[in-house]
């Protein structure tokens, strides 16, 4: 991917794979110096970034309750 | 050697909105290129990691170099260059987009438009380099001086709407445009010309 040229629908197709650490080096530098000098770019990620945080304190980690439990234990597969 | 870090204002990471305390050593446990780690840059790469604040940064650990940056799994903030605030920004832009108008007169000149050419050379502001390009591009059907002039004007958008880094990329990519020979770079030329305008404007040593 050629920083020169890189436009900003790759860019968008990459938010999640750079979030992962799943970007080649290279495409890595491509798509950071793209969001530098594109705003509309850099608040997308900046937004996608910002949801990733808060997943964790929106997850409902707590046990499922017995009562909710037994209704979807007595259903077949 | 040293090494500095662009951050946006407070101190945070431009990518991760990490907060960085100046003075204060930072860990990670390993380090790969843009994923893990304390990223920093050599001279010659700042005008690729442009933000709103550049800081003198303390490197520690194995140091991996790249070919825009270096990266190390221990890093600390040393002091904040003051010379880069927002008048030095603008200042870097401008000539960015003087490095347009000059690729565009070259253009012109070089197929015999020399009066246009000297037009464009004789502005000094940003709306004289646009309206001696609009007037350029109007005057001739020459497709690569029409895209060069519309690339002025680009510029001279991108200056009164971007934060610097776009103004940057948009000079070196009419640079690429305007390579001659084919094993040219002139994306990574202009970059280098960037890189001697930021060492000299901010007094950057890379030894010491």
């Amino acid at each position: 991917m050629n920083p020169a040229t890189v436009s900003c629908e790759i860019i968008v197709g990459l938010i999640g794979r750079w979030h992962d650490g799943a970007l080649p080096p290279a495409d890595g530098d491509a798509y950071e110096q793209h969001l530098l000098c594109c705003p509309p770019c850099l608040t997308l990620a900046e937004n996608y970034r910002r949801a990733l945080g808060a997943l964790p304190t929106v997850a409902n980690t707590s046990a499922v309750p017995a009562d909710l439990r037994a209704l979807f234990d007595g259903r077949p597969g | 050697m040293r090494y500095w870090k662009f951050l946006r204002a407070g101190a945070r990471g431009q990518f991760t909105g990490y907060r960085w305390t100046p003075g204060v050593w930072a860990h990670s446990e390993r380090t790969r290129p843009c994923g893990a780690g304390f990223h920093a840059c050599r001279t010659g790469d700042l005008p690729y990691w442009l933000g709103e604040e550049l800081w003198l940064i303390d490197l520690d650990g194995p140091i991996t170099e790249l070919d825009r940056k270096v990266v190390a799994p221990t890093a600390m903030l040393v002091e904040r260059v003051t010379a880069w605030d927002a008048a030095a920004g603008r200042e870097f832009a401008l000539d960015c987009v003087r490095r347009v108008a000059e690729y565009a007169a070259a253009e012109l000149a070089d197929h015999g438009l020399t009066g246009d050419a000297e037009d464009l050379r004789a502005a000094t502001d940003p709306a004289g380099w646009a309206a001696a390009a609009a007037a350029a591009a109007d005057r001739t059907d020459l497709a690569s001086a029409v895209l060069l002039c519309g690339y002025v004007q680009d510029a001279v958008e991108t200056f009164d709407g971007y934060p610097a880094p776009a103004s940057a990329y948009l000079a070196a990519r009419v640079a690429d445009e305007c390579a001659r020979e084919p094993a040219a770079d002139g994306y990574a030329d202009e970059r280098s010309r960037q890189a001697r305008w930021l060492v000299d404007r901010l007094e950057l040593t890379q030894s010491g």
